[in-house]
């Protein structure tokens, strides 16, 4: 390393230098380019640590690179809720160009009016129509579903985050599932392993039975359960009481065990704590050693570390436990493929080159995860989905695949000919992000837009026209609204060009739409009995609404669209995005099917089939 | 970099009213914008605290923002003026040094905003990985300058002399440097 690189680093990262070193070396940064360059390119890669080391949760991911914590800095999403909070509160006018700063009567009055117009027309809009203009059917219900969008909810003062949970059973009001924001209260773990991570720097490991109270971001109440607790240099000071005593970190790391029928133990695992209990004086309790607290005060015992759940157990139990549901969901999905009036089943559940994980290559395999396979018994290679642009990525379970969307091309493009009086469409979906107002889960594709991709003297395009040509239905859509938070269902009715359709509308309120949600992986589904005319909306199993469908026409599928819009790159621009329609997320299977799926049928896929 | 889809059409919506579309440029150019901060200033709390004054001036004054520029070079613009006045602060306190990095830091301008300017985040995040492939030794001295502790405090840590701090960090920078171009290739 050139040494005058190394003085010129010192002085910038606040080391003392002499001024009269300095000065040579500021000429020749001035002066000599790549000396010039190789400072600009230290200071970059500094600070590119220096920014991605303290982006939650990349910092603890740190903590387990550099196998140390490192005491924690505003994460992106706080600097993110910190500048949109100044926003808010600004008092100064949004920054729209103003024509003219004169004062004129005339226009404060046409502004009065135009202002009551837009009140009236947004109540009107809401409760009307949507942003397409045309008038959705009404939801007949909209029963309160676990996670539902609901405004009413109370905000709760988070003091800590629930981030794994292994086979949890809990007791009590609150049930938390992983990622669930904790705030003050009890909890009750019946049996199974959770770990918490406190605001604080601290994580607790915790293994059921337990009972606690969790009292602040760096003091918990324990009057039940076995608990390891590792705490950061910002997290210093965490104390744990419990019925006999109180136990205050001064190092890292340690264990304790409460039982309400026999005395209380604390094992060191790294630096120490202080031990305070009623008229004794304070313990210190080095790494390696432990204590029993009985009535005459604390006794040694043996250092037996491997007695309190440890992060590589709980990670352990958690491949365990996700290779058992994974086996679990197989079985439903090979079950599932041998159903006649499933139409397609993409699992995703195949290696990259396609070939299937539970069963030998295919011979011809699916060119580098290009073409998915529809799994259905007797289908035709025809179903076989054309991955466009999509990323491979881990599904529900980490030997599951799925496919992840981030581009705004990315999509999945297939084929279901014919026309269908009953039809369920089910995916499982994680949702990244609404990346703008629809996001489209499946739609169907004209013929006339799929014939940009495909040979126009294909016998599928030649019919999808001819179903088209003798029926009023042209394309069946389901989405997702962001500014109305619900899911849509929309069939689109019409003989001429497609402005010229009209849609019947079905929506239901999702709480997909909530971002609390997003990142999870959740199941949606959607039932339509053209027969009787009935539409129903699921999310993770339970029914969130129905609708009535006004026309008694089979649904027209042919070209079909996952995660996408088949808008061309004109209109797009035409638009200024505003028609964008990409999918941000992650999808791990979808089905098809020529029939209603029912409630139990609906209710069953979610409990088999949630990670 | 060109802007993407997403940073127009936020900021189309940001000037038609909606400012909630603000946090798509904050999601969008936050880790760049802390890094470039991260590369001159010493503590992250000062970095974050600069970052979040350039979005909220970007912001206030996006309706000056000339459309034909690129929105990252038009906010890395107004970070290097944060940072002007921010040295100025601090340089009532500590006026050597700090003149002496208003000096480098007038030299290097050009140069340290092309390279953000062509930053991708991809690129940065990457790093994690590349981190944890460091030889032990490295990843100490690695971390122990985030952590913001002296060459010299290491050295003796390491018994080792300070040069060799400075080098063993100057080789581990190299080394991640080369792993985040074979992760992006």
């Amino acid at each position: 390393m050139d040494a005058e690189l190394q003085q010129l680093l010192a002085a910038w990262l606040g080391n003392d230098v002499a001024e009269s070193a300095l000065n040579p070396i500021l000429e020749r940064l001035k002066t000599d380019i790549e000396f010039r360059g190789e400072f600009v390119q230290e200071i970059s890669t500094l600070g590119q640590l220096k920014a991605v080391q303290s982006s939650h949760p990349r910092w603890l991911e740190l903590e387990d690179v550099l196998a140390t914590p490192i005491a924690g800095e505003s994460s992106a999403e706080e600097l993110e809720s910190q500048v949109m909070n100044s926003i808010a509160n600004e008092s100064v006018s949004r920054p729209i160009a103003i024509e003219s700063p004169a004062f004129s009567f005339a226009k404060v009055v046409a502004g009065l009016a135009t202002a009551a117009a837009i009140v009236f027309c947004m109540w009107w809009w809401n409760g009307r129509t949507d942003s397409d203009g045309n008038t959705p059917n009404r939801i007949v219900r909209q029963p309160e579903t676990p996670g539902s969008n609901d405004d009413k909810t109370p905000r709760i003062n988070t003091i800590a985050v629930l981030s794994q949970s292994v086979d949890a059973n809990w007791d009590g009001d609150r049930r938390p599932a992983p990622g669930a924001s904790l705030g003050r209260g009890d909890l009750k773990l019946l049996s199974g392993t959770v770990q918490i991570d406190f605001l604080s720097g601290v994580r607790l490991l915790l293994r059921g039975p337990a009972d606690l109270e969790l009292r602040a971001v760096d003091e918990i109440l324990l009057r039940e359960g076995t608990a390891s607790c590792f705490v950061t240099e910002m997290g210093r000071g965490f104390r744990i009481a419990t019925d006999e005593m109180e136990v205050i970190d001064v190092g890292t790391a340690f264990s304790i065990d409460v039982h309400r029928d026999s005395e209380s133990e604390v094992h060191v695992l790294e630096g120490s704590v202080e031990i305070k209990s009623p008229k004794r004086e304070v313990l210190e309790l080095k790494e390696r050693h432990a204590i029993r607290m009985s009535d005459t005060g604390p006794r040694d015992v043996d250092y037996s570390p491997e007695r309190f759940p440890q992060p590589a157990s709980l990670r352990a139990k958690q491949r365990d436990h996700g290779d058992k549901r994974y086996a679990a969901w197989q079985n439903h999905a090979r079950k599932l493929n041998t159903d006649p009036a499933v139409l397609l089943h993409y699992t995703f559940d195949e290696a990259q080159d396609g070939s299937p994980t539970d069963g030998p290559p295919r011979v011809g395999s699916r060119r580098n995860g290009l073409e998915l396979l529809n799994h259905a018994s007797g289908a035709d290679s025809a179903s076989n989905g054309a991955v466009i642009g999509c990323d491979w990525a881990e599904g529900r379970w980490p030997s599951k695949s799925a496919i992840l969307y981030r581009n705004a091309d990315d999509r999945v493009l297939f084929q279901v000919p014919g026309a269908y009086e009953s039809l369920t469409f089910m995916a499982w979906i994680r949702i990244d992000a609404l990346t703008q107002p629809i996001t489209s889960l499946m739609m169907t594709e004209a013929p006339s837009r799929r014939r940009r991709f495909t040979s126009t003297e294909s016998q599928i395009a030649r019919d999808a026209v001819r179903r088209r040509s003798i029926s009023t239905v042209q394309s069946v859509r389901w989405e997702l609204n962001q500014q109305q938070s619900n899911v849509l269902l929309s069939i689109g009715h019409g003989k001429g060009p497609p402005r010229d359709w009209r849609y019947e509308k079905f929506p239901a309120p999702n709480a997909a739409t909530n971002a609390d949600l997003w990142g999870k992986w959740m199941l949606v589904g959607v039932t339509c009995d053209t027969q009787r005319h009935q539409v129903v909306h699921y999310l993770n199993g339970a029914e969130i609404g129905q609708g009535e469908l006004g026309s008694d026409a089979p649904l027209l599928l042919d070209f079909m669209e996952l995660g996408n819009f088949g808008i061309s790159t004109d209109e797009l621009e035409r638009s200024a995005g505003r028609s964008l329609r990409r999918f941000y997320g992650a999808i791990d299977e979808v089905v098809i099917a020529r029939r209603v799926f029912t409630p139990a049928e609906m209710q069953n896929t979610w409990e088999i089939g949630r990670p | 970099m060109t802007d993407s889809l997403e940073t127009k059409r936020a900021i189309d919506q940001v000037l038609a009213g909606d400012r909630g579309a603000f946090r798509h440029v904050v999601r969008e150019h936050s880790l760049v914008l802390r890094s470039y901060l991260g590369s001159q200033l010493h503590h992250s709390d000062d970095m974050d605290d600069l970052a979040q004054e350039v979005f909220l001036k970007a912001f206030r004054n996006l309706e000056k923002y000339d459309r034909q520029q690129e929105f990252r070079a038009w906010i890395l613009g107004i970070a290097r003026n944060e940072l002007l006045t921010h040295f100025r602060k601090v340089g009532r306190r500590k006026a050597n040094q700090s003149k002496f990095r208003e000096e480098v830091a007038a030299v290097i301008e050009h140069d340290l905003k092309a390279t953000f300017a062509a930053q991708s985040d991809d690129a940065i995040e990457s790093l994690l990985r590349c981190i944890s492939q460091l030889p032990e030794r490295m990843r100490h001295v690695v971390r122990s300058g985030l952590d913001g502790i002296k060459a010299d405090s290491l050295a003796t840590e390491l018994s080792t002399s300070v040069g060799a701090v400075y080098n063993l960090h100057y080789r581990a920078n190299a080394l991640l440097r080369e792993c985040v171009r074979k992760e992006i290739d």
